[in-house]
């Protein structure tokens, strides 16, 4: 047992804080403000900046843009953009389809997406969610037709984020309506500026234009934008969820770690009713309450990039560190604004109040947090049949 | 970084789990929770021949010499195995000994230890005091060379069994951690009274009263009125120690749950498969993942040598609160076979409930962490 990253982790860590520490990262401008997680917004022009690093395909290899290096490697450094609250949101959602390629695309698809991916010049979502296809992936109903050298595209996503941002989306279609119902998907790499895409921008509870919704009619997908085989996508979709999932949630730790630090600054220094703050027991007991699960929570997420690292699957595992960092988000979040008070909310010149800001923007948008990238019942179902081996109803 | 255990300390786990689950049956446990003396002299022998009273000592002391972390192994099979008597308070004065006793103490002490035939246990707790060292009124009073103490320690483990007792007292009047010495009094004494408290999980509680007891100089552990320091970081040793003891019997009522869903049959299904069961099983496993890892990232500080007392902290107070957690979904999974005196359940959830007074509550430990992150 050994807990302490490599010498050569190290020297990554401190590059990249480094490199936070010089730019000055309030200053990129975000298309997403935030995005819950308790660091960063969404920035083109940020996640630019971490494609001329290499650090978006960090895990990729170089003759694909990437620089080769261990996903352990890419944790830390990603571990350490949060803790700054870097905007690197594009860095972390790239992942599913990035992975997917890596895993699955042919070589004409690796060469013609991941270098760009790795710079930040295109963008992707995932468009899985429809209407009636929530949990429930094999209710997918989008159509895909063979005609020619294209597969014709039919149907509606929904929830997709950041599909307003981006150039591409990983679709999943039915290609074979006769077959049962996992055996007939398939994954196609679909340009959102062909015609017949329409991409509408949904507006969360939080306020934020984060996801969409996507209609497709008489979409054309040529043939070469097939990822995997086909028939085969929801096997490699949920591949690419496994690590999705924890890529995904594994910085909660981290980001959050921030915002602890900030709420005790402010308990240390303000006061109500006359008292100073920092007297008050349940106070204390609260944000070390938090202290101690955010610790939990670093250590789940160790013990899983741990494993990916040796690479093993993390079925299980990624769905226990998603269940814990999401709920202990919306936790956070609930005892942040409890701690900050009413009083803060009434002044809104007082230095605190954009902390305030903050907390309220999270407290609303953790709601979707435990629902993005599958719900948190969904995720006890894998941890009750994959880890634990209990029976199928 | 690295998860894994050595082969070593897997053979270790190995070996003490074939030998509790053969020689300590929990009928026997149930046996000796109930008998007054709380252990068999059998198996204390037993396990002694393995070695494991000598597992942190050193070889030239006649130890095996391991490692803090096979000592967290050893304790998890034995949470697991609900193992009774006194091998914890032996362990921890032990541990107390090696780093602070004279060389005279260790050659003298250490070997018949190892050999499984000296029994050692902790006074620390006192009738107002909880394990707030700057709390401790128990006197020693100086006279020449030697002390003499007098006071009354609660929680006293095996009290009964013991053949010394290391006892914290005051020994200058300054208040705080300054001024406490530790004595390794005589448990024979006949100025030392002890008395049996009854304790939720049947575990050997004592109060042990100290009347005017001598301590001859060579009984005192460490420097003068300098064992408060050493006091509290042994206690935190103490604390990640029980943790992992915790952790095993965690595990093992998850096992035993998952176990019996799988095989309980109602409305003509496994119960196992019923969503409802299933998703209280997915937060005991949740929990006890927790459990481990922060257990075993405050036992790799404390074997590594690095600070480790804000670990040790977050370790009680999370595996406190999961593992009584856990024995609840467990309790509600079970329906009420598991309600019964003879199910191997209860003595879990009894022990949930001890351990997490043990070296401070969570909400004791809350407040250590409480400072750790500036408040
Ligand atoms: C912020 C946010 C971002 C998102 N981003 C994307 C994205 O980028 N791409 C994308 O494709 N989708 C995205 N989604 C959609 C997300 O994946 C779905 O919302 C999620 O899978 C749940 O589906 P649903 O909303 O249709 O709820 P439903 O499936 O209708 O679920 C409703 C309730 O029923 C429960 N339930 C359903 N089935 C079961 C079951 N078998 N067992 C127990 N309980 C069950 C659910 O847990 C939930 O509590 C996003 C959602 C949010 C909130
Ligand atoms: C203190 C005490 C007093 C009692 N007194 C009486 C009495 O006077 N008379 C009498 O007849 N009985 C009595 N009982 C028995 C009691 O009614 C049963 O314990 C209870 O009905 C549960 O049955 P079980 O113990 O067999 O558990 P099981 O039915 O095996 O249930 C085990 C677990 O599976 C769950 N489970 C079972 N079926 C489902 C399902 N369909 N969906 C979701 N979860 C499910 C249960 O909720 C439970 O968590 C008593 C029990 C106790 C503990």
């Amino acid at each position: 047992m050994d807990f302490r990253f490599s010498e050569k982790e190290e020297a990554l860590r401190a590059e990249v804080r480094q490199f936070c520490q010089k730019e000055n990262l309030e200053s990129f401008p975000c298309e997403i403000e935030d995005e819950g997680y308790g660091f960063g917004g969404w920035s083109r022009a940020f996640t630019r900046k971490l494609g001329e690093k290499g650090w978006l395909g960090i895990t990729w290899p170089k003759e694909y843009g990437g620089l080769g290096r261990s996903v352990m490697e890419r944790f830390v450094a990603a571990e350490e953009l949060a803790y700054h609250r870097a905007p690197q949101y594009g860095h972390l959602f790239n992942d599913a389809v990035g992975a997917g390629i890596v895993a699955h695309g042919t070589q004409e698809q690796k060469s013609e997406f991941l270098p760009k991916m790795a710079r930040g010049e295109i963008f992707w979502s995932t468009g899985l969610s429809e209407p009636g296809a929530g949990s429930d992936l094999l209710n997918t109903a989008t159509r895909a037709v063979k005609n020619g050298d294209d597969y014709i595209l039919n149907g509606q996503k929904i929830w997709p984020t950041g599909a307003h941002l981006a150039e591409w989306s990983l679709i999943l279609a039915r290609t074979d309506p006769d077959a049962p119902k996992a055996r007939g998907l398939s994954t196609f790499l679909v340009d959102v500026r062909s015609p017949g895409v329409t991409v509408n921008p949904i507006i969360d509870m939080a306020g934020a234009k984060s996801f969409n919704e996507i209609f497709l009619e008489d979409v054309r997908v040529p043939k070469r934008h097939l990822l995997g085989q086909e028939n085969r996508g929801l096997p490699l979709v949920f591949e690419c969820l496994e690590g999705d999932r924890f890529w995904g949630r594994c910085l909660r730790h981290a980001g959050s770690w921030r915002d602890l630090e900030d709420l005790v600054q402010y308990v240390n220094e303000a006061k109500y009713d006359g008292r100073s703050l920092k007297e008050d027991r349940v106070l204390q007991d609260t944000l070390a309450e938090i202290a101690v699960e955010l610790e939990v929570c670093r250590m789940l997420s160790y013990k899983a990039v741990w494993l990916l690292n040796k690479g093993s699957s993390i079925s299980w595992e990624s769905s226990v560190v998603k269940v814990f960092a999401d709920e202990l988000g919306q936790r956070m979040a609930n005892v942040g604004l409890q701690v900050l008070g009413p009083q803060v909310q009434l002044r809104d010149n007082s230095k605190w109040a954009s902390l305030r800001r903050r907390f309220m923007f999270l407290y609303n948008f953790n709601r979707g947090l435990s629902l993005a990238g599958g719900t948190s019942e969904i995720q006890r179902n894998t941890i009750a049949l994959r880890g634990l081996g209990l029976p199928r109803s | 970084m690295d998860f894994s255990f050595t082969e070593e300390q897997e053979m270790l786990r190995k070996i003490a789990r074939d030998f509790l689950s053969t020689e300590c049956p929990k009928d026997l446990v149930r046996k000796i929770v109930k008998d007054e003396k709380g252990y068999t002299p059998e198996l204390w022998g037993k396990m002694a021949e393995l070695g494991w009273m000598g597992l942190v000592i050193p070889e030239k002391y006649g130890g095996i010499e391991g490692s803090f972390l096979d000592v967290a192994v050893l304790l998890e099979e034995m949470g697991r195995a609900a193992l009774p008597g006194p091998f914890f308070p032996t362990l921890i004065g032990s541990l107390a000994i090696l780093e602070v006793g004279s060389e005279e103490q260790k050659k003298g002490l250490l070997p018949k230890i190892a050999q499984g035939k000296l029994v050692l246990t902790l006074a620390v707790s006192e009738p107002d005091v909880g394990y707030e060292l700057n709390a401790l009124q128990c006197q020693a009073t100086a006279d020449g060379k030697e002390y003499s103490v007098d006071g009354t320690k609660l929680f006293v483990e095996y009290a009964h069994l013991a053949d010394l007792v290391l006892c914290a007292a005051r020994s200058k009047d300054n208040s705080g951690q300054q001024g406490i010495t530790l004595f390794l009094v005589d448990a024979k004494h006949p100025n030392l009274t002890v008395i049996p408290i009854d304790a939720i999980a049947g575990d050997k509680q004592f109060q042990v009263t100290l009347n005017r007891v001598r301590i001859p100089q060579g009984s005192i552990l460490g420097e003068v009125h300098k064992g408060g320091e050493y006091l509290q970081k042994l206690l935190q040793v103490a604390t990640v120690a029980k943790c992992a003891e915790m952790t095993g019997g965690a595990q093992q009522v998850l096992d035993m749950t998952v176990d019996y869903v799988k095989q309980r049959v109602q409305f003509d299904h496994p119960i196992g498969s019923l969503q409802a069961i299933q998703h209280h099983c997915a937060n005991m496993l949740i929990d006890l993942e927790g459990m481990k890892y922060v257990t075993y990232l405050a036992a790799w500080k404390v074997n590594e040598g690095l600070p480790f007392g804000k670990e040790a902290a977050v370790a009680k107070v999370w595996t406190s609160e999961a593992y009584r957690r856990i024995s609840d979904l467990a309790h509600q999974c079970h329906g009420a076979i598991g309600f019964c005196e003879d199910h191997d359940l209860p003595l879990y959830s009894k022990r949930a409930k001890a351990s997490e007074f043990a070296f401070g509550d969570a909400r004791f430990q809350r407040q250590l962490v409480a400072r750790e992150i500036g408040l």
